[in-house]
């Protein structure tokens, strides 16, 4: 059996409704009308120990609520969770103890004290030896680069800061498992890079298996290889990143640029979009190879520049989301 | 790990140092006017001929030492709301460690400490009055007393952060619960008619906090019965916490 086996998981919230008028909020007091709404909807997957999976979804997806009962907070409505032998809900207080979890928009560092004091507070919380905290801490200290800031009260830091100090935070009892629900929300370029790293870092030598939840696809390119989809709390898509793009990549466009053309070359699978006088816009699908273009082309002409446009991962992923209603 | 959270919280509580002292003479001082108030009041209509001054304030003070306790220890469960509205609690629910005692740790008062402070001296300064004798009988039901009326505070706190399990926002109907539980508590049962006394011993025991053994320790009477009786607050305890716990299964998480 995998590491962590998710099958047919259930969630169904209860949501109240009403009208947005004032006549709509009294009546609300006395007769609530409920809408019910399928959060996580008959999702199955499996996950490996050392896995690092990207689990994405627009806005109200269910991502969080899945989270969520993996962390064992919620209980799940039917379907069974199993994590490493553990049912989050039923076994929290054993199971929690094998996971690390950071909410990019709940902070679980005191606000008014320096970093090193909700550190020590962890010790306490998760029974950690002096000696496995002072190496976990050290090792973080130099992978986070936290030395400069980890005595100033947690108010006085900048959001990277904090969000490094978080992700500590939620290593220092040496996690089996890291659940990151957007980690990098809000952060800069530089952060942003740091924390990546950090992640590989330690999936690589802790082989920590990471299940990452973010909006941000370049997070996704950087870390991961596996995708799980979900969009209106069913699964979508589940699969290697290659495989999203391959299938729902648009074809590739060439751009060239020259001072003057004899012929325009006839490229199988290639279609002419736009033609100037010294410019030519191509369409190639993805098996067509652009050196094999760039020769063709060369023999006809003196060629000045080639600009080859393909679809990132934002582009694909809204194309998805397009495509299945989203 | 109590004294962690116990020493987190003083921390807390010290970077901001002029605001946490003034907190503390302000509550203090409010709470000085009240009993000042009410001996005023004690003096101008004589209401309750069975009670003399020391045995009224006794009672009174019993039930404010319990509930400054409970506002100090207890404050976790007592603005529970805030804790499941800013999501903290999903952070309580992924630690290894008794969910209780993690709530508790989660906000500690300690600008409630002058309130305990004034409370506990009148209480000895009015036991001393109230009791003829001081056996070793009397300072230990003086003990339960203390305790029970914080465990009751406390109870009553817990049973309300339940509700916030169905309705996520605190409800102010749930204030007038807790503080109008202290209020009434606070007088001598006599002045209350039967229907009140009775909803006062048998769905929420106060009674047995402050009515009942007050009259063991004036010598009223020598029952047993009212020696223990403080011991009935911990049935309400656990009914308390049963009802949290069968909340926290339909508890709903909020954001994202």
């Amino acid at each position: 059996m995998s590491y962590i086996s998710v099958e047919n998981l259930n969630k169904t919230f209860k949501v109240p409704q009403r009208g947005s008028g004032l006549k709509d909020a009294f009546r609300s007091l006395f007769k609530r009308d409920y809408k019910y709404i399928n959060a996580v909807d008959n999702i199955s997957f499996d996950i490996d120990e050392g896995e690092i999976v990207a689990y994405i979804g627009p806005n109200g997806a269910g991502k969080s609520t899945t989270i969520k009962m993996l962390c064992g907070i919620l209980k799940p409505d039917s379907g069974t969770i199993s994590v490493n032998g553990f049912n989050p809900f039923n076994d929290r207080k054993k199971y929690v103890g094998n996971i690390g979890v950071v909410f990019g928009q709940k902070s679980q560092l005191w606000w008014d004290i320096p970093a090193l004091d909700s550190f020590q507070l962890l010790k306490s919380i998760y029974k950690i030896s002096d000696e496995e905290y002072n190496n976990t801490l050290d090792d973080l200290i130099k992978l986070l680069d936290l030395n400069e800031f980890l005595h100033t009260p947690v108010r006085q830091l900048s959001l990277g800061q904090r969000m490094r100090c978080e992700i500590a935070a939620s290593l220092l009892h040496n996690p089996k498992i890291l659940f990151l629900d957007e980690p990098t929300i809000g952060l800069d370029a530089v952060s942003k890079v740091q924390v990546r790293n950090f992640i590989k870092e330690i999936n690589k030598r802790k082989k920590v298996t990471v299940i990452l939840t973010s909006h941000d696809m370049s997070d996704i390119e950087a870390l991961t290889n596996r995708l799980i989809v979900i969009g209106h709390g069913k699964k979508l898509y589940d699969g290697s990143l290659k495989g999203i793009k391959s299938k729902f990549a648009n074809n590739k466009k060439v751009e060239i640029i020259f001072e003057k053309i004899n012929k325009i070359p006839n490229i199988k699978n290639t279609k002419l979009i736009e033609k100037n006088k010294n410019r030519i816009l191509l369409e190639i699908d993805n098996n067509t190879s652009v050196s094999n273009i760039i020769n063709k082309y060369s023999k006809e002409c003196e060629i000045k520049d080639v600009n080859v446009y393909e679809d990132n991962l934002d582009d694909i992923i809204f194309k998805l989301y397009q495509d299945l209603n989203l | 790990m109590i004294r962690k959270y116990l020493s987190i919280h003083l921390k807390v509580a010290l970077e901001y140092k002029v605001s946490f002292i003034l907190t503390i003479l302000a509550q203090t001082l409010s709470m000085f006017l009240e009993i000042f108030a009410v001996e005023a009041l004690f003096y101008k209509f004589s209401l309750l001929d069975i009670y003399n001054i020391n045995q009224l304030i006794l009672s009174y003070s019993v039930v404010w030492l319990g509930f400054s306790l409970a506002e100090m220890f207890s404050r976790g469960f007592d603005n529970f709301a805030n804790l499941i509205i800013d999501g903290s609690f999903d952070l309580l629910l992924i630690k290894p460690r008794n969910i209780f005692l993690q709530i508790f740790g989660s906000d500690i008062c300690y600008e409630k400490l002058g309130r305990v402070i004034f409370a506990f001296i009148l209480v000895i300064t009015n036991f001393i009055k109230v009791v003829e004798s001081i056996s070793i009988l009397k300072i230990i039901l003086l003990i339960l007393m203390i305790l029970s009326s914080f465990i009751l505070f406390t109870s009553v706190f817990i049973l309300c952060a339940s509700f916030c399990f169905k309705t996520v926002q605190g409800l102010e109907v749930i204030n007038i619960f807790t503080n109008g539980t202290r209020t009434l508590a606070q007088y001598p049962m006599d002045i209350y008619n039967k229907v009140i006394r009775i909803i006062f011993t048998l769905v929420i025991p106060i009674t047995f906090i402050n009515y009942y053994p007050i009259q063991y320790l004036n010598n009223t009477t020598n029952n047993i019965f009212y020696l223990l009786c403080p011991l009935a607050i911990l049935i309400f305890l656990v009914i308390s916490t049963l009802v949290f716990k069968a909340g926290i299964k339909h508890y709903y998480s909020t954001g994202s």
